[in-house]
């Protein structure tokens, strides 16, 4: 049977109450934080002079395309509209030390941009991670990736489209290059803070994750959370995982979802 | 298999004595879509030159690329005008076709009011690709201008006109021989990393040459050309022996280029030196932007 022990943090002048079990579960009892956008964070994005990865923005104008094609040929009207559920297949040769699962996620559903009408409406969403032991022809793409796109209705799902076994070299999100990073680069320390202070609490009361996978990773996030990015809240509470000794390699699978709820909080599960 | 610079050296940029790059006014657009792992090749090397030709000659500003058969043949070497002809008696098949081809796919729009008039067109977004049914799909609501494609992430390529004369578009098959789709595609796919105000060439992590000589090739960009490590770094080699890429040895300030090593004392603050393939013909207006201001001076020119 698991022992869950229930420790607090201080954030500011409140205490948040944490549940954990020492080693695979997690659950913080706080409103979900997530990654600031780069605009909200400098306002002013046009003005600064910065370089998205050519071959990310590639990339997911290509999972933009294999979508939007099928659909217009549909005749359905693109963004689409209501909450949508994606899952992810990664079938490649490379390893995952090329490939972290949160960040190819990130990148797959920024690049559904346009088809949907916004990445808050994702409310869940899945990533699985396969190895083939066969190296294909030096010409081909190591990567196989399947993505499925379901509209959300209640507690069902029902598949809006698929792109199957697709021959395309993924490219993980990556940050933008700043012409002047020295002036230009900013960061959020407020979020940096907050979970400064959730590692200290869960450390000092013995949590710790150990190394060695498969591991499937699951983050559901609940509370006033539905006008929040999915993948944003993620990459927070991964970081935080990461710091506790999770290693990125290790993780096979990641299970997100977001529920709309009256009272706020992170569920972590690693089995 | 890596692929090996002979005589780095001799290669490598080294200080400014004359003019090492030709600047050029004129640039043209092609969209990054149509060279890509998932997107189909064009059907023949017909086509896919005549639709560069057509997106250098496109004139954005009435939308139109006004060439008529005629000259679309007789400038890419398909036909010659017969001495005192007023015009071509037939136009050729492989023009008609891959005309034909453009249009009912949906990448160029025939804006002539009817058969009498000369053939122009108009080229449009670059059509979207459906793997399953192997169709072609014209996206709603992204028109052919630089905001509307950048702002619906259509990335495009933004190239000299001179780095793509008509000569080397040529129909004849020495011309074929030598500028093969292997290189025409390579050659424009390095134009789309090409970054002068962040990497002052091409971007390194697509392609530089490591302290050894060997060429280091991305991954990704090799499966976007549908080709091998070998086959991109031998068309590479291949540039670089004709002076249409040179290498340059510069400075880096976390990860962005700070300026030419045979051109400027290194930066005060921490930096790398990468050697960076820097395209012959370079587009000026990217040279007389707000951030080339302060690199220019360290740049060899």
């Amino acid at each position: 049977m698991t022992i869950m022990q229930t420790v607090s943090a201080n954030l500011g002048n409140r205490k948040i109450k944490i549940q954990h079990d020492g080693a695979s579960q997690i659950t913080i009892f706080n409103e979900p934080l997530e990654e600031p956008y780069e605009h909200t964070k400098r306002r002013v994005i046009n003005e600064v002079p910065l370089l998205q990865n050519i071959p990310m923005m590639d990339f997911q104008a290509k999972i933009a395309m294999l979508f939007r094609g099928s659909l217009t040929l549909k005749g359905e009207q693109l963004p689409l509209q209501g909450n949508f559920e994606v899952d992810i297949k990664l079938e490649t040769s490379r390893s995952l030390d090329e490939l972290p699962l949160l960040l190819v996620m990130k990148s797959v559903v920024d690049g559904l941009y346009a088809v949907v009408r916004d990445d808050k409406t994702i409310c869940a969403c899945s990533i699985e991670y396969k190895n083939r032991k066969t190296k294909p022809p030096l010409t081909k793409s190591p990567d196989v990736l399947s993505v499925a796109l379901f509209k959300r209705t209640g507690k069902q799902r029902k598949l809006v489209q698929a792109a199957d076994d697709v021959p395309i070299y993924v490219v993980p999100k990556k940050e933008p290059l700043f012409l002047d990073y020295e002036n230009d680069a900013l960061w959020s320390f407020y979020v940096h803070d907050e979970l400064d202070s959730i590692y200290d609490a869960l450390r000092t009361s013995g949590m710790s994750i150990a190394g060695g996978g498969p591991i499937k990773l699951t983050m559901n996030f609940e509370g006033g959370v539905m006008d929040k990015d999915l993948d944003n809240m993620a990459r927070v509470y991964f970081r935080l995982l990461e710091k506790l000794g999770l290693q990125s390699r290790d993780v096979h699978r990641i299970d997100l979802a977001k529920v709309q709820a009256g009272k706020d909080c992170i569920r972590i599960t690693l089995n | 298999m890596a692929v090996q610079i002979q005589n780095l050296s001799t290669f490598l940029l080294k200080n400014n004595t004359g003019p090492q790059f030709e600047i050029q006014p004129q640039w043209f657009m092609v969209q990054r879509k149509i060279i890509s792992e998932i997107y189909p090749d064009f059907p023949d090397p017909d086509t896919f030159r005549i639709y560069l030709y057509l997106c250098k000659h496109f004139d954005h500003s009435d939308k139109r690329c006004k060439r008529s058969k005629e000259k679309i043949s007789i400038d890419l070497g398909y036909a010659t005008k017969q001495p005192g002809a007023q015009r071509l008696m037939n136009y050729p098949r492989e023009v008609d076709h891959a005309l034909a081809w453009l249009e009912n796919n949906q990448f160029i729009r025939r804006t002539n009011r009817n058969n009498h008039q000369a053939f122009q067109c108009e080229i449009l977004t670059a059509p979207d690709f459906v793997p399953g049914i192997n169709a072609f799909v014209q996206p709603v609501n992204v028109k052919y201008d630089w905001y509307s494609l950048k702002d619906n992430n259509h990335g495009y390529i933004m190239a000299p006109n001179k780095a793509f004369d008509d000569t080397i578009l040529k129909k004849s098959p020495s011309v074929r021989k030598t500028w093969t789709d292997r290189k025409l595609k390579t050659w424009l796919s390095l134009y789309a990393h090409t970054w002068l105000e962040y990497f002052g060439g091409v971007d390194p992590d697509i392609v530089t040459i490591d302290s050894n000589g060997t060429l280091v090739i991305s991954e990704w960009f090799c499966c976007n050309l549908k080709s091998s490590k070998t086959q991109v770094g031998d068309v590479i080699v291949w540039l670089i022996s004709r002076g249409l890429l040179k290498p340059v040895e510069c400075y880096f300030v976390r990860d962005v280029y700070y300026g030419d090593a045979g051109c400027c004392n290194p930066p005060a603050q921490t930096h790398d030196i990468k050697i960076v393939l820097r395209p012959y013909y370079l587009i000026q207006h990217k040279l007389e932007s707000v951030e080339m201001k302060q690199k220019i001076g360290r740049m060899i020119l």
